[in-house]
């Protein structure tokens, strides 16, 4: 009996403390809302969301009497402050995985880093945008067609970043210097940890990285090739019956077969060598070696048989090649360089696309400097970036630099038919297929949502030279590179800007049975809030018929919104009943820090954009909650009835981010 | 008894012979296993009737003795086995190795 009666005791005990915390945490969010109102000097808000980031609380409010959106952190201390703030005293100048490395290496180890040098690019915005308009003032445009006039620009808006940056990335001081990027402010040095901690304290370098190229620690003699591996041949098994299956399921074949081929466009491929030209399904089409590319393999002449060979996507595409592997003398350095110099290339050659189907190092699961690089070269380039996710079987294995933000990564599925019948396809995604399982919105979240895209990656086979067929996302990625030239060819504004060919991408992929994301949380005011990716699949899978429709069809708006005032962007889109409509923004992600004050919470001063749909009566019906990424979309059924349907973008970075940001929206 | 320098030399000489050639004979071979897969393509370099082993990346290969050899040679030629490259990749980090039920399509990571 006195158990018993201690045990009620203590359970009684237990029970109270847990109603005294929860009224405490009660009385917590309560005051913390008061405090908000005072801090928006507001009598009347209401919390949108709210999640922690790096032990910060984030709110996003919606200031319902000033009608403005607010994105506030408060602190541990209960302070409050707009979301993007400067990290008090501490320096990030380091990646992770460097100082791992760092930790382990000795006093006079050499490492091969990247550095990020801090510059102003909000003043190269403004020249460029000045060029442009130079550019059409400029009576004597010697180009026809407004294609071919946005290729112009974009080399003439190239080489003026060239100049620049050939004169601004350098340092004060005479380090080993590996690569200088021509096109971004990033240099590559072999350095000691002494030189590193140097670097660190330089006011001009904003961060440091080690260089994630996979070094090659045994080197090749031409003896070594042969035919399982880095198969020297890229030549054709005559037995051989290729196929072009993948372009079925995609429906890339209907527009090609309508005549889009690529005419026009140019293509970039960077992997470990260049293709076999003299493979019969390459001979006769464009396609340009970098001059120190003097080996090819299997590999490459598959992908850029899918690209641009006769059978592959868009075969009247020019394509480009350079190599991480130049010859046998190549060292660990050198694949590094190569890596930068073969970007350096392709973008000097005005490619509009970049595929890049090759690893670079296994497993650095950051966003950390090489990331950044690719970001940049993308952001201040104006080139769509599509690289294979990996093929590691675990999830959270998408290395850097795919986990950059504008890199599109695309994933693969196992279905080999040529069926497009949704019910046909019973696709899953490839066992090998690399994905992540962190990258969810908000709390916790550590890398951007990949892959965006799946592709059929298995029993690939267009040009013979793996006999019955090869595996592998390497095999996925240049579908979606030549799909990308086909929606150029015909459309202005998609080969001039590459966050509309991500949202036309994202709105037409097709959801995937059994992997469709129909996360909903509960919000009185919304019906359906969605995480916008399934995290296997991403969006679901390509389908290029639909992107190039939705471009013929002007189903699409780039516009921007501005920071930090209720100017959302607003399209009205009358839609009929009962109408199935997926909708999807895509924006860049800008490396916006011009000195390491600038550091901000979380996404580094990318904007975070976030979309909604409102019926025709202002009913509240959908909307996407992502907070880590640069693509929303939405799915949605017109239940409401023929009308206005409002399909509105809002940016929640108040004042932290002064740019205005553009973005792309697509529906479908 | 006696025996003359020249047989001991002789039954020495016979010595060290067998020694050296038993030593020879029966050196283990030096087995190195180089992972640099780079091409993001599957690289299958044996199947059976059930099972397929593949790496996760193209790229790689096996030495023996200093000297390079690709894995699907190495086996044809009896200088290795399968569970030689299983035991090789679950000491290298930097290589994934896969063995693929041919069935099932299932894939069973023995790193």
């Amino acid at each position: 009996m006195k158990k018993f009666v201690t045990f009620v005791f203590l359970c009684g005990t237990l029970l109270a403390m847990a109603v005294i915390v929860h009224a405490q945490s009660t009385i917590k969010q309560i005051s913390r809302i008061e405090k908000i109102k005072v801090f928006l000097n507001s009598t009347s808000v209401e919390i949108m969301d709210k999640y922690t980031e790096e032990g910060i609380s984030v709110y996003k409010v919606y200031d319902i009497l000033n009608d403005k959106y607010y994105k506030l952190a408060v602190d541990k201390d209960e302070t409050i402050n707009l979301y993007n703030i400067v990290k008090r005293g501490e320096s990030n100048k380091l990646d992770d995985s460097l100082k791992k490395r760092m930790d382990a290496a000795n006093t006079d180890d050499k490492m091969e880093i990247i550095v990020e040098l801090a510059f102003d690019y909000t003043e190269l915005s403004n020249e460029l945008y000045r060029q442009e308009q130079k550019y059409y003032s400029n009576q004597k445009i010697s180009v026809a067609t407004e294609t071919e006039k946005k290729s112009q620009l974009k080399n003439l808006k190239r080489e003026y970043i060239k100049n620049k940056m050939v004169a601004y990335n350098k340092l004060d001081k005479d380090y080993k210097t590996i690569a200088i990027s021509e096109y971004s402010p990033f240099i590559f040095l072999r350095a000691t940890k002494t030189e590193i901690e140097e670097l660190k304290n330089n006011d001009k370098v904003f961060k440091i990285g080690l260089a994630h190229i996979e070094p090659i620690t045994e080197y090749y003699s031409a003896s070594d090739d042969f035919n399982d591996s880095f198969d020297s041949s890229g030549g054709i098994n005559s037995n051989v019956t290729v196929n072009q299956n993948s372009t079925y399921v995609t429906r890339t074949n209907i527009v090609k077969s309508a005549g889009v081929t690529g005419t026009g466009i140019k293509i970039g491929q960077i992997e470990t060598r260049v293709p076999n030209t003299s493979n019969p399904y390459l001979v006769g089409h464009s396609i340009t070696k970098k001059d120190d590319c003097s080996l090819v393999d299997s590999h490459a002449t598959e992908v850029a048989g899918i690209m641009v060979g006769s059978t592959g996507v868009a075969p009247n595409a020019s394509l480009y090649s350079a190599c991480l592997f130049r010859n046998y003398n190549d060292t660990d350095s050198n694949v590094v360089s190569n890596f930068v110099s073969g970007i350096n290339w392709l973008i000097s050659k005005n490619v509009d696309i970049i595929n890049m189907s090759a690893r670079t190092e296994l497993n650095v699961y950051e966003y950390d400097t090489t990331a950044r690089w690719l970001d940049a070269i993308i952001y201040m380039n104006d080139v769509v970036f599509v690289g294979a996710s990996g093929n590691e079987v675990y999830a959270n294995t998408i290395s850097s630099p795919n986990t950059a933000f504008n890199v599109l990564t695309i994933g693969s599925i196992d279905y080999t038919g040529t069926s497009f019948a949704q019910a046909a396809i019973e696709a899953y995604k490839s066992d090998f297929s690399s994905y992540t399982t962190e990258a969810v919105s908000g709390a916790g979240a550590k890398i951007v949502n990949k892959p965006e895209i799946v592709v059929p990656g298995e029993d690939i086979n267009y040009t013979g030279v793996y006999g019955g067929g090869v595996d592998g996302t390497s095999f996925s990625a240049p579908l979606v590179s030549g799909a990308a030239a086909l929606l150029m060819q015909n459309n202005a504004a998609a080969r001039n800007d590459f966050t509309l060919v991500k949202a036309v991408l994202s709105a037409t992929a097709r959801p995937i049975d059994g992997y469709y994301n129909n996360y909903s949380v509960s919000d009185p005011n919304w019906g359906k809030i969605y995480y916008n990716y399934h995290e296997k699949v991403g969006l679901g899978i390509l389908d290029t018929k639909a992107a190039y429709d939705l471009l013929s069809w002007g189903q699409y708006r780039t516009s921007t919104v501005a920071v930090g005032t209720s100017n959302s962007y607003i399209y009205n889109n009358t839609l009929g009943n009962g109408m199935d409509v997926r909708v999807a923004i895509a924006w860049s992600k800008p490396n916006t820090a011009t000195s390491i004050n600038n550091i901000s919470y979380g996404s580094d001063q990318m904007a975070d954009l976030d979309l909604q749909i409102i019926g025709p009566n202002g009913e509240k019906i959908v909307k996407s909650i992502s907070t880590y990424d640069n693509i929303e979309w939405i799915r949605f059924t017109t239940n409401n009835g023929y009308g206005q349907y409002k399909f509105k973008v809002i940016n929640w970075d108040a004042y932290g981010n002064t740019i205005p940001t553009k973005f792309s929206m697509a529906w479908w | 008894m006696f025996v003359s320098r020249k047989i001991l030399l002789a039954i020495v000489l016979i010595i060290i012979t067998g020694c050296s050639y038993y030593s020879i004979n029966n050196q283990k071979d030096k087995l190195e296993l180089i992972c640099i897969g780079m091409n993001a393509a599957l690289d299958c370099f044996h199947e059976n009737e059930e099972y397929k082993y593949c790496f996760s990346y193209q790229g790689n290969y096996l030495k023996i003795n200093d000297e390079r050899i690709s894995f699907s040679k190495a086996i044809e030629e009896k200088k290795v086995t399968i569970d030689d490259i299983i035991n090789l990749s679950k000491n290298e980090d930097k290589c994934s190795l896969y063995k693929i039920n041919k069935n099932t399509n299932e894939y069973e990571d023995i790193y």
